[in-house]
């Protein structure tokens, strides 16, 4: 119950940041469609947790996500222009392969943003996850290394402390 | 100042087609197609500001998640072609 | 011209920038897979930094959030689409990397097709 609330109002809010304006028509038609999709649709949004939590937990992880979204577009931007430094040499210089590097996370959320952060990297692109192993295969531009405990702290290290705290 | 980036985006735009025109495999093309449809969204938005219609911005934020689904169904093709014969 | 306004044309500017490296790097570079690099990494910069800008120059309420949403969308969803790409191309043998010092994943697939 506590679960479809929660999924009403986000919907409720989505629709008016959406419309634009605070009036009766759009309240009156963003009710009704987010009674639908709430009544449709509600148990996508969130899963059912079988224990409880109290509020602290939950305030110190959305602290955490605000705080990590700077983190997010700093480091995609020094990617950018690493990557861009690459584009004006003479001659393009590269030594590709795909590495694999193993992971500690288990969640698939956590696992998804990891993904897209190691593609954001300078250099790095995700080709694939072994769901077995929990490994990720990842086409690198210039293979430095390849023992595995270096990789591991030059490609993944810095954010899975991040997603760690986050998803948990 | 608006008009001018958004001239120059659409240049950027014809430049990419060479890659989509020459390109020697279907992922060459699938690429280029990608990023002409950012560019040509992008400039949707520097028109939205330059003429002061807010409407566009909904048509980009369409085109931004239509664009999302349309290279994941030709990837998926690509991937399991046999299947859908 | 306020100070706003120079912080928006200095985003703008950024993206025109890397717009450009974009399209250079999708001429110039050798290999499909580095190709994917400029258009994932680049791009996304690009189409982010753009609509911050777009956003900063109109500011108001609502509709500074609805063009920082699509934004976001972009950040989102597009390393995924040329995550989705890169598998599609190396599984079906599209196109395979020039240079192959390390290769881990063409084990992995040997040992799945088994």
């Amino acid at each position: 119950m506590r679960r479809k609330v929660f999924t009403f109002f986000i919907t409720l809010a989505i629709w008016i940041v959406f419309s634009g304006r605070i009036t009766d028509d759009v309240i009156f038609v963003g009710l009704i469609a987010s009674f639908i999709t709430t009544w449709l649709y509600s148990d996508l949004l969130f899963r059912s947790t079988n224990r409880r939590k109290n509020w602290a937990f939950y305030f110190k992880k959305f602290f955490y996500i605000i705080l990590f979204i700077p983190v997010f577009f700093y480091e995609a931007f020094i990617s950018a222009l690493k990557v861009s430094k690459h584009v004006f040499e003479k001659k393009p210089s590269f030594s590709p392969g795909i590495v694999k590097v193993k992971t500690t996370l288990c969640n698939v959320t956590a696992l998804t943003i990891l993904a897209n952060l190691i593609t954001l990297t300078p250099g790095t692109l995700t080709v694939d996850f072994d769901m077995r192993e929990r490994a990720f295969f990842i086409h690198w531009i210039d293979v430095t290394t390849a023992k595995e405990a270096e990789m591991r702290k030059q490609i993944i290290e810095r954010f899975e402390g991040w997603l760690e705290v986050i998803f948990q | 100042m608006i008009i001018t980036m958004a001239i120059i985006l659409v240049i950027l735009a014809m430049i990419n087609s060479y890659r989509l025109i020459v390109g020697p495999t279907i992922t060459d093309r699938l690429i280029a197609a990608d990023t002409i449809i950012i560019f040509i969204s992008l400039v949707i938005l520097l028109i939205a500001l330059y003429i002061n219609i807010e409407l566009l911005i909904d048509i980009v934020l369409a085109y931004a998640i239509l664009l999302f689904v349309d290279v994941l169904i030709f990837a998926k093709y690509f991937e399991h072609k046999e299947l859908y014969k | 011209m306020g100070i706003r306004l120079i912080i928006a044309y200095i985003f703008m500017g950024g993206a025109i920038f890397f717009a450009i490296v974009t399209t250079i790097g999708l001429i110039r570079f050798p290999d499909v897979y580095t190709r994917i690099h400029a258009s994932a990494v680049v791009l996304t910069i690009s189409a982010v930094m753009l609509s911050f800008g777009v956003a900063i120059y109109v500011w108001e309420f609502y509709l500074s959030i609805k063009i920082m949403f699509v934004g976001l969308i972009f950040l989102i969803t597009n390393p995924l689409a040329t995550h989705a790409i890169a598998r599609a191309s190396y599984r079906r043998k599209i196109a395979c990397p020039e240079v192959r010092s390390v290769d881990d994943y063409s084990k992995y697939l040997g040992r799945d097709r088994e």
